[in-house]
């Protein structure tokens, strides 16, 4: 059996959940994504509303009630979003290091020769 | 000045559609309302704006969906098929305008168009049946209505469905390296 709680994130996902420290709204979390991936990851549209609709629905952000004179949506991680980045992240330190330990000597050896 | 044309896609050619919608717009013509069948166009700046097609669950559920995508600066100019298509536009800023970022949610989106054909292709196939079926009690029955037009259409819809077919296995390879 797959444990779903261990599977890797999408790149969105990992993004979208990063950008909800703070209340913000749809268009707050394309441009948050866009500046923090030094322009190199666009969420489109039609991707984000998907993994919003899905992320609330696994309870990993929280909807927050729109205020009065708003109508944009606002949204923020909770703890099991949190916990979901966490797990993430040590997935991620583990690929990292093994990733290094290999291929960051692929370079030097090129350069040996 | 405005001009109106009268265009038939089938929902496997939304992508066709789509260019279609663009080329226009290169040429000045830009879409104010459509029902998916009548296309009204706007003159006004080339190249002004860039039109994407977009399968959704219904009207009624995508209201919150047209809210969040005004946000992004993304216009509805029209639906057809009571809602479950619709047509939008983005100012055009150099950049390409796309409703789907990542293989998973483009993936999701042909999906949701198969699974829409599969049932029509279903409902014909019934339809197709029955007539069969009846045609066996009564020789003189003349199929013309089934040979006519049920028969082309299912033949379309299969063509439709064989096609998404290729383009969602094209991805699924795609998802099995990259996200």
């Amino acid at each position: 059996m797959i444990n779903l709680e261990t599977m890797p994130l999408t790149e969105a996902v990992f993004y979208i959940l990063i950008s909800m420290d703070q209340p913000i709204h749809g268009y707050g979390i394309m441009q948050s994504v866009e500046r923090m991936s030094g322009g190199r990851v666009k969420l489109a549209a039609g991707t984000l509303y998907g993994a919003l609709n899905t992320l609330v629905e696994k309870k990993w952000i929280t909807a927050l009630p729109s205020a009065e004179n708003s109508r944009k949506k606002e949204y923020q991680i909770n703890d099991s979003g949190k916990a979901a980045v966490a797990t993430e992240l040590a997935r991620l330190r583990e690929l990292l290091e093994n990733g290094e330990k290999v291929a960051g000597g692929w370079n030097d050896d090129e350069k040996g020769l | 000045m405005m001009k109106k044309v009268c265009k038939l896609f089938m929902a496997w050619q939304f992508e066709e559609e789509e260019q279609w919608l663009n080329q226009m717009s290169r040429q000045g013509w830009q879409l104010e309302k459509t029902n998916g069948l009548l296309y009204t166009f706007q003159q006004g700046g080339m190249d002004k704006y860039q039109y994407r097609v977009q399968m959704v669950d219904s009207l009624s559920k995508s209201g919150d969906y047209l809210q969040f995508l005004s946000e992004a600066g993304i216009e509805h100019v029209g639906t057809c098929f009571n809602g479950l298509w619709i047509y939008l536009r983005k100012q055009n800023n150099g950049e390409p305008f796309e409703l789907f970022s990542d293989t998973t949610s483009q993936l999701h989106h042909l999906q949701k168009i198969k699974k829409q054909l599969d049932i029509c292709k279903a409902l014909f196939c019934v339809v197709y049946l029955l007539e069969c079926i009846l045609s066996l009690f009564d020789p003189h029955r003349i199929n013309a209505l089934c040979l006519l037009v049920f028969l082309p259409f299912l033949m379309a819809i299969c063509h439709g469905l064989g096609t998404l077919s290729e383009k969602i296995k094209t991805l699924e390879k795609e998802k099995l390296i990259h996200d």
